[in-house]
């Protein structure tokens, strides 16, 4: 029996094979990281901790269509990738339909450690709500998790030039939207000077 | 991740950058403990999903004839549930009233007097929350509703109900309530979780209590996590008492063999009935119903030592569960050295060398001598046949600890090193960083 010294490809092979013991070892490897991307994505805890288990309860039921063992990384962060999309879309959908149930606050901000922080937390979460599904977790992924364009590519199962787009669209529209938000401009400048440490 | 490469993707305003930067910075890891609840949640939603896909694949193949006899066969019990006065479908859950306080925006429930708060479902089900506990009302369905505990002491009393399913969690325990009457407690800080049952039986998950644990009426669980340690007693029956009352275990033919004197038990004749044959069945509805005082009768009933001799690999291991939850470490850890000595080489081997770990730690409670030392041999074993088994987080987390107790932070510290290397995100993780940083 493997264990926390497995290799990805082992634990995928542990995997594949239905081994409890690789169920617990994947959570315990990936959930972390994947639990931050979903946190920093939604800009909700609980939303993000809802979204993880439905990404590792399908990973562990399509965990038999991996092809490549090698790839189990990759294998996790598609369907992350998928259900946080999925999830973004669903959230859209509620937006237009005010009678639907509500949006949930992103509660990211709460976490900020200043009060001037976590306005501006709020501010950004509510422009990323503008952007659609597929720009915002690109520009997440790109800006927050530090990802290169060709693992966003890989991860996302879209063309390196897709990805260029979509990170230009974001990246423009974001800008020029906190530009011509004088307050917001104006918090950013005044936190560099006063919150970086 | 690897680092971001500049100059492959457009600039983005000085603003925006810092946004991001904040927003990267404002996420906080997830706990040993929350990983751990998740982990639990993901296993129980496999767990229905395979349980919905076996009831599917049966209904498959099941032919158009029996769907028809299958569907009449509905329609008649449906009838005869309206004749008897027990409705076919539930009417859905409402919280119909909340007296003592409010209810905030996430589900928070805000005290406004010194009384706590009850919360009162339209089907008659209710939850108190006694005067200083936190606690979160997750959500509200159809057909039940989900309630957190985040720290202190809560009654509820569930109206028993076919159609409904009641979850309670507290710190990283869930418990499944049916109908039932029960109390709960987590304290958060000591981490030590604690519930009574006085009506019904639930099932309890979380860490510690592998797999679950199903209670009955009248015993009362009590599991400390940094001790890894779980309890469960069991109340004396009030003199007949109706419904709340435990079930009696069957009386001993033979006086209980006291705890301490198990090595050197007599061997009495097994009762006709009591043989090995009848026992596994016997012994895995007895585990599934936590009824953990018939296992040990059955024990006492055919002689601690012929059981020893005449029970399989399995049985031996819920022999050594029973004599856990029910104190009796001696026991416990005849059962395991008897699975050592007969099936050295059996699939759950490395399993009995682990456990008779933890059942030495029990031992120090009730007896002289450094049992601690002794789980360290124990763990020390465990570790070096079984460097990745299931149990090496573990094994090393409760080395660490007891070095500690025993030879202070200086001994114990290399052993948190490694811990934390080989398992950042363990459960003992959090104790090992401690370690370190005492001085």
């Amino acid at each position: 029996m493997a264990g926390p010294r497995a290799g990805d490809a082992e634990l995928a092979r542990g995997l594949m094979a239905g081994e409890s013991w690789a169920i617990a070892e994947t959570w315990h490897r990936f959930a972390p990281m994947v639990l931050m991307t979903a946190e920093r994505a939604l800009g909700s805890r609980a939303e993000a901790e809802d979204a993880v288990q439905e990404v590792f309860c399908a990973v562990f039921r399509k965990a038999r269509t991996l092809r490549d063992p090698e790839s189990l990384r990759s294998f996790v962060y598609s369907f992350a990738v998928r259900v946080l999309k999925s999830e973004l879309r669903r959230r859209r959908v509620r937006g237009w339909f005010p009678f639907l149930q509500p949006v949930t606050p992103p509660d990211l901000a709460h976490r900020a450690p200043d009060f001037e922080s976590r306005d501006l937390l709020a501010k950004l979460y509510a422009l990323l709500d503008r952007l659609t599904p597929r720009d915002r977790m690109v520009f997440v992924l790109r800006r927050m998790e530090s990802m290169t364009v060709d693992e966003i590519a890989t991860t996302m199962g879209l063309s390196l030039s897709t990805v260029k787009r979509s990170m230009a669209h974001a990246s423009g529209r974001l800008s020029r939207w906190v530009q011509a938000d004088p307050g917001l401009a104006g918090l950013v400048r005044g936190d560099q000077g006063g919150r970086r440490r | 991740m690897t680092p971001r490469p500049p100059g492959d993707d457009p600039q983005d305003a000085p603003a925006l950058a810092a946004l991001s930067e904040l927003a990267r910075d404002a996420v906080q890891p997830h706990t040993a403990g929350e990983l751990d609840q998740g982990l639990d949640a993901v296993v129980g939603r496999l767990a229905a999903v395979r349980v919905r896909r076996r009831a599917l694949r049966r209904w498959a193949m099941v032919g158009a004839t029996a769907a028809a006899c299958g569907a009449a066969a509905l329609i008649v019990k449906v009838r005869s549930g309206a004749r008897e006065g027990v409705p076919g479908r539930e009417p859905s859950v409402v919280v119909s009233r909340i007296e003592g306080g409010t209810l905030l925006e996430g589900g928070y429930l805000s005290q406004s007097g010194a009384a706590g708060v009850k919360v009162v479902f339209n089907e008659g089900t209710t939850f108190q929350l006694m005067p200083g506990t936190r606690g979160k009302l997750r959500a509200v369905e159809r057909d039940g509703a989900h309630f957190a505990v985040e720290h202190g002491t809560a009654s509820f009393g569930v109206t028993p109900s076919r159609d409904h399913q009641w979850l309670v969690e507290a710190g990283p325990f869930l418990v499944t309530v049916k109908g039932t009457v029960f109390t709960v407690s987590w304290d958060s800080s000591a981490e030590r979780f604690e519930l009574g049952l006085r009506q019904g039986h639930v099932l309890v998950t979380g860490p510690v209590v592998n797999g679950g644990i199903a209670l009955r009426a009248g015993q009362h669980l009590v599991v400390s996590l940094p001790r890894a340690e779980t309890v469960i007693t069991e109340d004396k029956p009030a003199g007949g008492s109706g419904a709340a009352a435990p079930e009696p275990a069957a009386p001993p033919r033979n006086p209980p063999v006291p705890a301490t004197s198990v090595a050197s038990s007599t061997v009495a004749a097994p009762p006709s009935g009591a043989g090995p044959g009848a026992r596994p069945r016997r012994w895995a509805a007895a585990l599934a119903s936590g009824r953990w005082d018939r296992i040990l009768a059955d024990v006492d009933r055919a002689g601690v030592d012929a059981t020893l001799e005449s029970a399989g690999s399995d049985e031996l291991f819920v022999l050594a569960d029973a004599a856990r939850y029910r104190r009796r470490p001696d026991l416990a850890r005849a059962a395991l050295l008897a699975h050592r000595r007969r099936f050295p080489h059996g699939p759950r081997a490395l399993d009995a060398v682990f456990l008779l770990g933890r059942v030495e730690e029990l031992r120090e409670h009730g007896s002289a001598g450094d049992a601690r030392a002794q789980a360290i041999v124990w763990y020390d074993e465990y570790l070096a046949r079984a460097p990745a088994g299931p149990y090496a987080a573990e094994a090393l987390g409760r080395k660490m600890i007891l070095t500690n107790e025993l030879g202070g932070p200086a001994r114990a510290r290399p052993i948190a090193r490694e811990y934390l290397v080989r398992f950042p995100t363990g459960s003992y993780a959090g104790a090992a960083r401690a370690l370190e940083r005492v001085p």
